[in-house]
């Protein structure tokens, strides 16, 4: 890196720091924590599985070498569903077919777990999917009320935007608060009333990173939270559900996958190893 | 019954294998090649958790642990293990590896005693059995004799770790098949032990049949002392040597030299060298007899001799094992050329049938660089002994100490715990067949286990030895023990002595 831009950046810290300290700053840490409801979830014994999917490509000569996987698995690492499909074409809609992929892992699996957590948001599901592909989606989750989104990180920012906010809702509540707990309960119903998301962050023990959880529908009350992370404290390492850290790990295709993948259609020539491995 | 599967890179020489639990290192396994059955050795075993690999603080730990138990395919059980050759061909006593790896998939499944049992115990008398498998128990572990005779043995561990039981083990199975054992004993740890094929000497050194320089040694001259040792070398004459009365003639020999008008200097080292023959013919008359016939002549064939040294400074100790083994080495050169009719003369040995010599503390008498007279015909018979019968066993609690040279020569080696990386090095470098792996195990082998490689054995093994009955021999010494019974001993003649006495007679 140039010395020019550390120096500049020495220069302008106070800044660029200045969102994390001043009356604005402050105004939205206190509206956060008075947004916050302590809480210390307790175990609940429940049969949690966890979807995930993943999906990778390589062009080359303009075509496509491509794989796509979703799997459903529980806790205790027993594979509930195991989807996946690839092909050789031209520009395929990758993202689309995970999608579906993991609706329809989750519709297998709705009756086969107490609880299923999608990994990822809703928000993204209704935002980047198809109109048939989120009423598909609202008809799974509705099947049994067993369905939770999960996420590590968010972007939105809908909480403070009013109090000059310029980070997410997340960055606010995780300087605000480190008890466990959750967020006051937001609603959004910019998809439509049938396709309302509630959502909170949440903490699960002290100092843990924050998790955002997803429910589709509206008028929930905090106790319906509460269940959700009593629930999903069984069975969490370092405050996320293992589950969905082991249908991650099931569910990746890495660039040696698809080498694999490439090597079995006799295609690693006409690839190059290069462009397999990125 | 299925272990688990050839993963990976495969290699002819070793494979890595995905089992379902964790083999233990020294465990041998039958690889179900394409081939034919391959024998393996697990070289390393490793166990890690999916759940547990990436953890980062002490409550993610509890938790992961909470997970991974749940979880049947949270555990991975990788093993290392190294190809030792076709069953088939090891079963006849030959190592063939195979010419192409096994391919990854292959199936390894557990060595059973049919497979291993004719390997580690041939029926054959050459072969004695010494223990068993370490990780195959049900399996007997045994050796070839004739090989440690002729190719020579290394017994290394650390202290306390089984060597003497090992020695006393081998010494005895020799002598029981009318073999000769020689035992250079330095701390008097075997005289006591129970077995009627026991042949006890205190070892002497004969001054009329040793070189000057070796004289000045026994008698503890200094190095740097070249005047005294001139002296000496000036007096020993052979008249001396042949005198009735040897340190007499000795004595009025050096006074004599000492006397000399043109070398006025002489007369105080002369001096000096008569304190020494005096202390000698005093202090160390035991070991040091004029009078005696060759020492040699004491030790019986076909028996375990203990041969004390332990009353020796090192220095003469390290004389007497050099007289010893020269002459060892002398009588079965003599021996086999009689036998094979080169002998001119007539029968002039005393050893019909081949010896083996063990030389505990090996380090003091083969010291890595620096001279000693036993070091050069100790290297001399690692060298030689083969073609004449004379076998060498050497064994040391300090291998990094031992003249590495004289170390490769030992065709055979049983290494038992050893914690020291010097020593380790010393030993890798020693014995090819030994891995780095099976090396690193060294460190976790516990009382009486043994790696056992080279010649004397159809494959490396981790064994454990059987434990010999009777006096432990080179154990350590109880000193609370020793204490709380000297302690009564001593209360009760105070008591005793107190009670002889009238109280009424008792002043004030």
């Amino acid at each position: 890196m140039l010395n020019s831009v550390l120096k500049d950046a020495i220069k302008k810290r106070d800044e660029t720091l200045s969102i994390l300290k001043g009356p604005e700053f402050e105004r939205i840490i206190k509206q956060a924590k008075s947004n916050w409801v302590e809480f210390s979830p307790t175990k609940q014994d429940v049969a949690a599985a966890g979807i995930d999917s993943s999906f990778n490509s390589t062009k080359f000569q303009g075509a496509e070498l491509w794989a796509v996987t979703a799997v459903s698995v529980k806790s205790d690492g027993e594979i509930l569903v195991d989807l996946h499909k690839h092909g050789l074409d031209s520009s395929p809609e990758l993202a689309s077919l995970a999608s579906k992929m993991e609706i329809d892992a989750c519709q297998q699996s709705v009756d086969n777990a107490d609880l299923v957590l999608m990994d990822g948001s809703l928000y993204s599901q209704f935002l980047t999917r198809q109109k048939s592909l989120s009423d598909s989606l609202v008809n799974t989750i509705t099947k049994k009320n067993n369905v939770v989104f999960i996420s590590k990180t968010s972007n939105t920012k809908k909480q403070f935007e009013n109090l000059g906010a310029i980070a997410g809702d997340i960055f606010y509540y995780n300087h605000a608060t480190i008890s466990p707990g959750f967020s006051k309960i937001h609603e959004d119903s910019k998809f439509g009333r049938d396709m309302t998301i509630s959502s909170v962050f949440a903490r699960l023990a002290e100092s843990l990173p924050l998790i955002k959880i997803e429910l589709l529908g509206s008028g929930y009350a905090d106790n319906d939270f509460e269940l959700i992370l009593n629930k999903i404290l069984k069975n969490s390492v370092g405050g996320y559900p293992y589950a969905l850290k082991l249908a991650h790990n099931n569910c990746k295709i890495s660039n040696k996958d698809l080498a694999k993948l490439a090597s079995i259609h006799g295609l690693s020539n006409e690839i190059g190893s290069r462009e397999i491995l990125g | 019954m299925t272990l688990g599967f050839v993963i990976g890179e495969s290699k002819p020489t070793v494979v890595t294998a995905q089992t379902s639990r964790s083999l233990p290192i020294g465990e041998y396994v039958i690889i179900n090649s394409k081939e034919g059955k391959i024998v393996g050795l697990v070289e390393k075993s490793v166990v890690s958790s999916a759940a547990l690999g990436d953890v980062n603080n002490y409550d993610e730990t509890l938790e992961s642990i909470e997970v991974a138990a749940l979880n049947k395919r949270d555990k991975s059980h990788t093993a290392m293990i190294r190809i030792l050759g076709f069953l088939e061909s090891l079963q006849k006593g030959k190592a063939i590896l195979p010419a192409i790896p096994p391919i990854p998939g292959t199936e390894i499944v557990k060595a059973t005693k049919d497979d291993l049992g004719q390997i580690f115990g041939p029926e054959n008398k050459e072969w004695i059995k010494i223990g068993s498998l370490l990780r195959n128990p049900e399996i007997n572990s045994l050796i070839n004799l004739n090989k440690i005779v002729s190719r020579h043995l290394g017994i290394l561990a650390m202290t306390g770790m089984g060597k003497s039981n090992l020695v006393t083990l081998l010494a005895k199975q020799i002598a029981n098949l009318d073999g000769t054992v020689i035992i250079f004993d330095y701390h008097n740890d075997y005289s006591g032990l129970d077995f009627p094929k026991m042949n006890v000497i205190d070892a002497k050194i004969n001054p009329r049949l040793l070189e000057a320089d070796t004289l000045s040694d026994v008698l503890e001259i200094r190095e740097g002392a070249d005047i005294q040792q001139r002296v000496l070398r000036l007096a020993f004459t052979p008249e001396v040597k042949e005198s009735a009365n040897f340190w007499e003639a000795l004595d009025s020999q050096v006074q004599y030299v000492g006397a000399n008008p043109d070398r006025k200097e002489d007369r105080h080292s002369a001096d000096r060298v008569q304190d020494k023959i005096d202390d000698a013919r005093h202090r160390t008359s035991e070991i040091l007899d004029p009078d005696m016939s060759n020492p040699v002549a004491l030790i019986k064939e076909g028996r375990l001799n203990i041969l004390n040294v332990s009353e020796f400074t090192d220095k003469q100790a390290n004389v007497a094992l050099a007289y010893y083994l020269q002459e060892l080495l002398a009588d079965r050169k003599a021996a086999v050329n009689a036998k094979g009719g080169k002998a001119k003369s007539r029968k002039n040995y005393r050893f019909n049938t081949p010896v083996f010599v063990i030389i505990e503390e090996a380090h003091v008498f083969i010291p890595k660089n620096e001279d000693a007279k036993a070091k050069y015909w100790a290297a001399k018979i690692a060298r030689e002994g083969r073609k004449f019968g004379l076998g060498l066993g050497i064994v040391s609690q300090r291998p990094r100490d031992i003249e590495a040279n004289v170390l490769s020569q030992m065709g055979s080696l049983a290494v038992m715990k050893i914690v020291q990386e010097d020593d380790q090095r010393q030993i890798a470098s020693a014995a090819e067949s030994i891995s780095r792996d099976l090396i690193a195990q060294l460190t976790s082998l516990n009382i009486g286990d043994a790696v056992l490689v080279g010649q004397w054995v159809n494959l490396p093994a981790i064994v454990h030895i059987d434990e010999m009955k009777g006096k432990k021999i080179g154990s350590d010494q109880n000193a609370v023990g020793e204490w709380a019974v000297a302690k009564k001993i001593d209360g009760a003649a105070t008591n005793s002595s107190q009670d002889l006495i009238q109280k009424d007679l008792l002043m004030d």
